[in-house]
């Protein structure tokens, strides 16, 4: 030890270095780039390609610029934004969903794009779209696509769609092979149980979950998954394989599949609405969109970039780029332009439910999640599942989370 | 005094900066456990303390909650002991048969049975879950073959804990065996040639030679292991997801849960304290079990 001090440099020098040193790496920025932008999204394969197309086409008309897309698991990306976010950081944008809104918009990290959206802008959109996205009376996102689920059906194995579940549940099928395959949770099921004419919330937005209707729609969830030749869990790419694989005949999914199922099957591939349930009552789904959020971190002085991507990310072009990759753009101006397997889609999300964007909407998936499991699973009592189901998440919603 | 002066000055940055990693979101997360931090009080940190409630509430299963922290634990527990028994016992069965004089192509065998532990978990856990699928799973194929109908693994209990038991095992005997092969080869000759002519059997051998020979090194092995399965959230997040109907949850998975989806910050962290007490409690019990002097 004593050595050290014969060789090497006095000990304060040192320190004090070494205080520099961590002072200096501390002030290093990493997004020092006044032009570049960084977008988080969950998508994948035709969906991707045309983002990176949109991307270049940007690029392009703005050389100095850059946008780095990042692909981030569905499952994780609203937490990761979150928390990126509330640590003043995260992507200039991220693409959502507008049930995310509430929740981003209590944790104060995203900013209004009100100003953005200039008279001209918002004529490009539908208008039913752009007040979904609101919070209060500030718009907090742009509207990308519409989302509704329907019945794809693969037509060399169901040579007709079906109109009615009976007759879904009743069609002849090779063996080995499932008529419907569905995934088990709360999203892909609510068609039934708004069908049976449940709600979540009421017109003030306190939670109005319908006991009735949600005992009936977990009755008809158990009948279902009790039926031989109905293939599901609660497990999207189980599901997307049974269907692409050709093991299930039918499969209730997106838009969002759209242009890989097309790839798989061609034209075996059919699209028609859901089902209607036993006694001819109509399935209704929750209408999502997907849309594009901005991060209230983003500096003041790259704000304008953010603006000028805004503006190629939603132009009649890109959206129509989009189209191809399978989603269904919200401007009316595109409308006849859409191919007839979209116009399915829209068809079936004029007669679904908007997916409310209240926060407290984050308190409802997992407990109906579970209680479709317990019914299921393990033949509970559908309406004792849902009394109690809506008590836990009427006890959540008071403690985490208004509405 | 100038030395010790001198020490501390050199390990000073690294200090700082262990105490910026660890120290500070340990105390951050304490202090957390008190307050009724939420989703809206992450950008702006002014949560309301609300004492022990948090506490209380996960101790008495508040509704809100919809689990019991005994029957997690009780679970939790069943998981650990289950899991560290049959790594010890079959990585030790396994690093005596290697072992053994008479095997040919030890270090083949060796690397064989190691290969588990080299494989990522994420993909053992995903490779695992497929073949527990019940329509196309490669077990009810094999079952199938010998005329057994197929098994809903994941969904029903106690299948889905077979199932991660099984995913688990084949991920942990590598550990438990390479510690007591490694232990075998230092357990000197000398005392097997003495219990021999004393005239103990292969079975005595065992129990009176090997055995206490290669506990100082497995009782560290069996800490380690212990910690590391009671705490394994990968296997039973990959595998189960904490069900059916979260009968498979293990403590780290259930407070998983509640920052994703239920956002509740400050009960999370609350329960992340009673799981270090546990967690605590359990090390001490396991110290006095397996001492390692």
């Amino acid at each position: 030890m004593a050595s050290m001090g014969k060789i090497g440099l006095h000990p304060r020098i040192l320190l004090g270095g070494v205080i520099v040193g961590l002072v200096a790496l501390s002030g290093c920025d990493q997004s020092g780039d006044p032009h570049g932008l960084v977008v988080w999204h969950a998508w994948s394969g035709s969906e991707q390609d045309a983002l990176k197309g949109i991307i270049h086409r940007y690029e392009a008309a703005h050389p100095g610029s850059s946008v780095t897309a990042l692909p981030v698991p569905f499952n994780q990306l609203r937490n990761k934004f979150l928390t990126a976010a509330a640590a003043n950081g995260g992507p200039d944008l991220v693409i959502g969903n507008v049930d995310w809104l509430g929740e981003l918009h209590a944790a104060q990290v995203i900013r209004p794009l009100d100003g953005w959206l200039t008279a001209e802008r918002r004529q490009r959109f539908l208008p039913t779209a752009l007040r979904a996205l609101q919070v209060g009376s500030d718009t907090y996102a742009i509207p990308e696509s519409v989302e509704s689920v329907a019945l794809y059906y693969n037509k060399a194995l169901l040579p007709q769609a079906p109109t009615a579940m009976d007759a879904l549940l009743q069609a002849p099928v090779p063996a080995g092979v499932n008529r419907l395959a569905i995934r088990t949770n709360f999203f892909f099921t609510a068609p039934w149980y708004l069908g049976y004419g449940g709600r979540v919330f009421d017109g003030q937005g306190r939670l109005a979950l319908d006991e009735r209707a949600g005992a009936r729609y977990l009755g008809w969830m158990g009948t279902l998954m009790a039926t031989p030749g109905v293939g599901g869990k609660d497990d999207y790419s189980y599901m997307d394989s049974l269907f692409r694989e050709g093991k299930a005949a039918a499969i209730v999914n997106g838009p969002w599949a759209l242009a890989d199922y097309q790839k798989v099957l061609g034209d075996r591939l059919g699209i028609a609405l859901l089902p209607d349930l036993p006694g001819g009552v109509p399935a209704r789904p929750f209408v999502g969109l997907k849309c594009i959020i901005a991060n209230d971190n983003t500096p003041p002085e790259r704000r304008p970039v953010v603006d000028a991507f805004l503006e190629t990310m939603t132009s009649p072009e890109s959206a129509l780029a989009l189209s191809a990759a399978g989603h269904i753009p919200v401007q009316p101006a595109l409308a006849d332009r859409l191919p007839a397997a979209q116009r399915v889609f829209l068809e079936q999300a004029g007669k679904g439910e908007p997916l409310p964007n209240l926060s407290a909407m984050g308190m409802v998936w997992e407990p109906m999640d579970k209680a479709i499991a317990a019914v299921t699973l393990q033949q509970a009592d559908p309406a004792t599942t849902m009394q109690e189901t809506a008590a836990i998440i009427q006890a959540r919603t008071a403690k985490g989370h208004g509405s | 005094m100038k030395q010790t002066r001198l020490a501390y000055t050199y390990i000073l940055p690294a200090a700082l900066i262990m105490a910026a990693l660890t120290a500070y979101p340990l105390l951050y997360g304490f202090w957390m456990a008190f307050t009724d931090f939420g989703i809206q009080h992450i950008r702006h940190q002014n949560p309301t303390f609300v004492g022990l409630q948090n506490f209380v509430d996960i101790l008495t299963g508040a509704n809100y909650l919809s689990f019991s922290l005994w029957k997690v634990f009780g679970f939790n527990l069943l998981w650990t002991v289950a899991n560290v028994a049959v790594h010890v016992v079959l990585g030790v069965g396994l690093a005596l048969a290697v072992n053994h004089p008479g095997i040919r192509g030890k270090r083949f065998y060796r690397m064989a049975l190691v290969l588990p532990w080299a494989v990522p978990t994420y993909v053992t856990a995903l490779v695992w879950k497929n073949m527990f699928d019940e329509q196309f799973g490669a077990l009810n194929q094999v079952l199938g073959l010998v005329g057994i109908a197929p098994v809903a693994w994941l969904q029903q209990f106690p299948h889905a804990f077979y199932a991660a038991l099984l995913t688990n095992v084949w991920l942990g005997f590598p550990f438990m065996m390479m510690v007591a092969s490694g232990a075998l080869q230092s357990i000197p000759k000398e005392l097997y040639e003495a219990a021999a002519v004393d005239g103990a059997t292969a079975w005595r051998r065992l129990f009176a030679v090997t055995i206490p020979m290669l506990r100082p090194a497995m009782s560290p092995a069996i800490v380690l292991g212990t910690i590391w399965t009671f705490n394994n959230f990968n296997v039973i997040y990959f595998i189960t997801g904490g069900g059916p109907l979260g009968q498979t949850e293990i403590l780290v998975t259930q407070a998983y849960r509640l920052v994703n989806p239920m956002g509740l910050y400050g009960v999370a962290a609350a329960f992340a304290v009673v799981i270090f007490l546990i967690l605590f409690g359990l090390n001490q019990a396991t110290k006095r079990l397996l001492p390692t002097d």
